[in-house]
């Protein structure tokens, strides 16, 4: 617990000042306070906290639009502080991208445990986006081998396995990754085609 | 790129595209769009797309109203910067009457016009813009301030230059776009920011130009900035310029080099030079389009003043880069980014074009700082000045008939009607220097 380096995003400076104290107190760092949603994302990028707690009145940029922004770049995960604690009024986040809402007037440990809450799941979340660029990278790879290997069989009336293994051993005789091998044969033999207009 | 309509639809499905918009430009150079939802493409590429033209500034008027959108294929693009889970694509579209010919009022038709009459002859030009602009800081209610993150002393401790990171992100969405980023820097003046893109035809080069303004004020929203193309919009520090370097090819070969010509220069381009310097005067209205443009062309802030060209100093209309061979161009320093591109590229395609035409010889080229110089030693040397404000410029654009040629009637009419009013609006406010210098004193 504690240490979470918080930025605050609220039009009111009473209640900032009041959220403040609460997370200062149990050992929380405050390292930005805005009171606007394009403020919210200055800090954001130049300061890089770990969690934005911002009021969902958030004026200038909405807070959903600064939210979208926050996690699309995956700067760090948003709590929404809602008006009220009425159903309604906490539903009506549900498409905010928030990681979590508290209800005003703010209780510290509902806080405090949303908080952390939200700083897990956007460390969970990260790790499945990374785990799923790397899958698409290999699979555009997979996608440009199998191409060289297509035109490897078809120009140098090769078996399969031939052109598989011509490509394993320039990439090894080269140090050159595979899939960059094959980018470099798939570019040698669309160069031979006829050039589809004049060079500048 | 040369994308089919397969390609486009292919496209459209790999990428999941939800909603394309259909750009096109006003006059005023404000990029518009008419977004249609994924469904509505097979229609918008057959160009059966209606708009109400009545609805776009410098348009048509209200009984002339309906226009057809015909999509440009190559323009096809998916928006990096759009929402998750779905993308956006973009295609820029030319602006057709219901009869199925051009429309007069379209600017990026009216481009197409300039270059094909160029294309007659043989020539095609190329074109690489340099736009600068400011990163601002917008205050509580998200308008913009012309405070720059240089000077927002709170940032002063933080590890990160807010303004580097988005133009790095700029340049990044832009490359992903298929921009090829010549050159970004840090200009003169705190928050200014320079972004140059690689040499392109002029139809290209004008609409990389309305796309790039749009992806920078995308972007540095997402950095919480605000992204000012306005020509001057603080006094005491430098302005925002577009600089263009341009060039003429016929074919694979640039016309503008001739090795064993003094200079390097063929007589085509010398001939070039002075069509653009004798219409300067005429064109300064399109490529310098709104009152505070005039503000920028002062002495002191490597904005020129005079009509000249140089081959070293920077002061001049028109400066001669080093580079030769393929490279050979001029660099026209006047244009700012508040101007329609099309529009100033055709200007200025049309006052070469007439240079070759009629055989103009430049006079000769300066090559030490005009600022230095006193009022009556230019005149010795013959050397005039831009026009000094929208309405002299405006005055000389409707002395200069190759420059209304360039326009056509349509456009220069509902062009110059606008920009009368804006001056003539300009011209009767009490700006806040007045009061603040003669309140007490009168």
């Amino acid at each position: 617990m504690g240490r979470l380096r918080v930025l605050l995003g609220d039009p009111d400076s009473r209640s900032r000042n009041r959220i403040k104290k609460m997370l200062t107190a149990d050992g929380y760092l405050v390292v930005a306070e805005a009171d606007e949603g394009m403020g919210v994302l200055r800090y954001a990028r130049t300061l890089r906290p770990d969690v934005a707690v911002l009021s969902e009145d958030l004026q200038g940029l909405g807070a959903n639009q600064v939210i979208a922004v926050l996690m699309d770049d995956r700067i760090c995960p948003a709590i929404l502080m809602a008006a009220s604690g009425s159903a309604e009024s906490l539903l009506a986040l549900k498409n905010s991208g928030a990681l979590g809402v508290v209800a005003r007037p703010v209780q510290k440990s509902l806080l405090v445990a949303t908080m952390e809450l939200a700083v897990e799941t956007f460390r969970r979340l990260g790790a499945k986006e990374d785990e799923i660029e790397t899958l698409k990278i290999q699979l555009e790879n997979r996608k440009t081998i199998e191409k060289a290997k297509g035109v490897l069989m078809q120009r140098m009336k090769l078996t399969e396995a031939e052109a598989y293994r011509h490509l394993q051993v320039r990439s090894m005789n080269q140090k050159v990754p595979m899939a960059q091998i094959a980018q470099a044969i798939l570019l040698a033999f669309e160069t031979t085609l006829p050039p589809e207009e004049g060079g500048r | 790129m040369g994308a089919s309509r397969a390609d486009i639809e292919r496209m459209v499905r790999e990428y999941n595209v939800k909603f394309i918009y259909l750009q096109l430009v006003d006059i005023a150079g404000i990029l518009k769009s008419v977004t249609i939802p994924v469904s509505q493409l097979a229609k918008a590429l057959d160009g059966e797309l209606m708009f109400d033209g009545s609805s776009i500034e410098g348009y048509v008027r209200i009984e002339e109203s309906d226009m057809y959108l015909r999509p440009d294929y190559n323009s096809f693009t998916i928006l990096p910067w759009g929402p998750r889970g779905f993308s956006e694509a973009r295609l820029i579209c030319d602006v057709y009457t219901p009869e199925g010919s051009p429309f007069a009022g379209c600017p990026r038709c009216n481009l197409k016009r300039m270059v094909a009459a160029a294309e007659s002859r043989g020539l095609q030009m190329q074109v690489g813009p340099e736009v600068e602009f400011f990163l601002f800081h917008t205050d509580a209610g998200c308008r913009s301030t012309t405070k720059t993150h240089d000077r927002a002393g709170y940032f002063d401790l933080a590890p990160i230059d807010l303004g580097e990171n988005a133009r790095r992100d700029m340049v990044i969405a832009l490359d992903e776009i298929g921009f090829q980023v010549e050159a970004s820097h840090h200009e003169v003046a705190p928050g200014q920011h320079e972004i140059g893109f690689r040499y392109c035809d002029a139809l290209t080069a004008a609409d990389r130009i309305a796309t790039f303004k749009h992806a920078v004020r995308v972007i540095a929203q997402r950095h919480g900035l605000h992204a000012s193309f306005m020509p001057k919009p603080a006094w005491g520090i430098a302005g925002s310029g577009m600089h263009c370097h341009q060039s003429l090819f016929k074919g694979a070969e640039n016309v503008f080099f001739e090795a064993a010509a003094p200079r390097q220069l063929s007589q085509k381009a010398l001939h070039y030079i002075a069509g653009v310097l004798s219409h300067a005067r005429g064109f300064s209205a399109v490529t310098n389009p709104i009152p505070n443009s005039y503000k920028r062309l002062v002495t002191g802030y490597e904005a020129p003043v005079y009509i000249a060209w140089s081959e070293k100093n920077r002061s001049p209309m028109i400066r001669i880069p080093a580079k030769r061979g393929l490279s050979t161009r001029i660099e026209v320093r006047n244009p700012d980014p508040a101007c329609n591109p099309y529009l100033a590229l055709a200007v200025m395609l049309k006052s070469g074009l007439h240079g070759i035409e009629t055989g103009l010889t430049p006079p000769p080229p300066i090559d030490f700082n005009l600022y230095d110089l006193k009022p009556a030693d230019l005149s010795a040397l013959g050397i005039a000045s831009l026009p000094g404000d929208l309405g002299e410029a405006l005055r000389e654009l409707e002395k200069d008939a190759v420059v209304g040629e360039a326009l056509g009637s349509h456009i220069y009419d509902s062009f110059t009607e606008a920009k009368w009013r804006e001056w003539d609006e300009y011209r009767q406010q009490v700006h806040c220097w007045e009061t603040s210098r003669y309140l007490k004193t009168y």
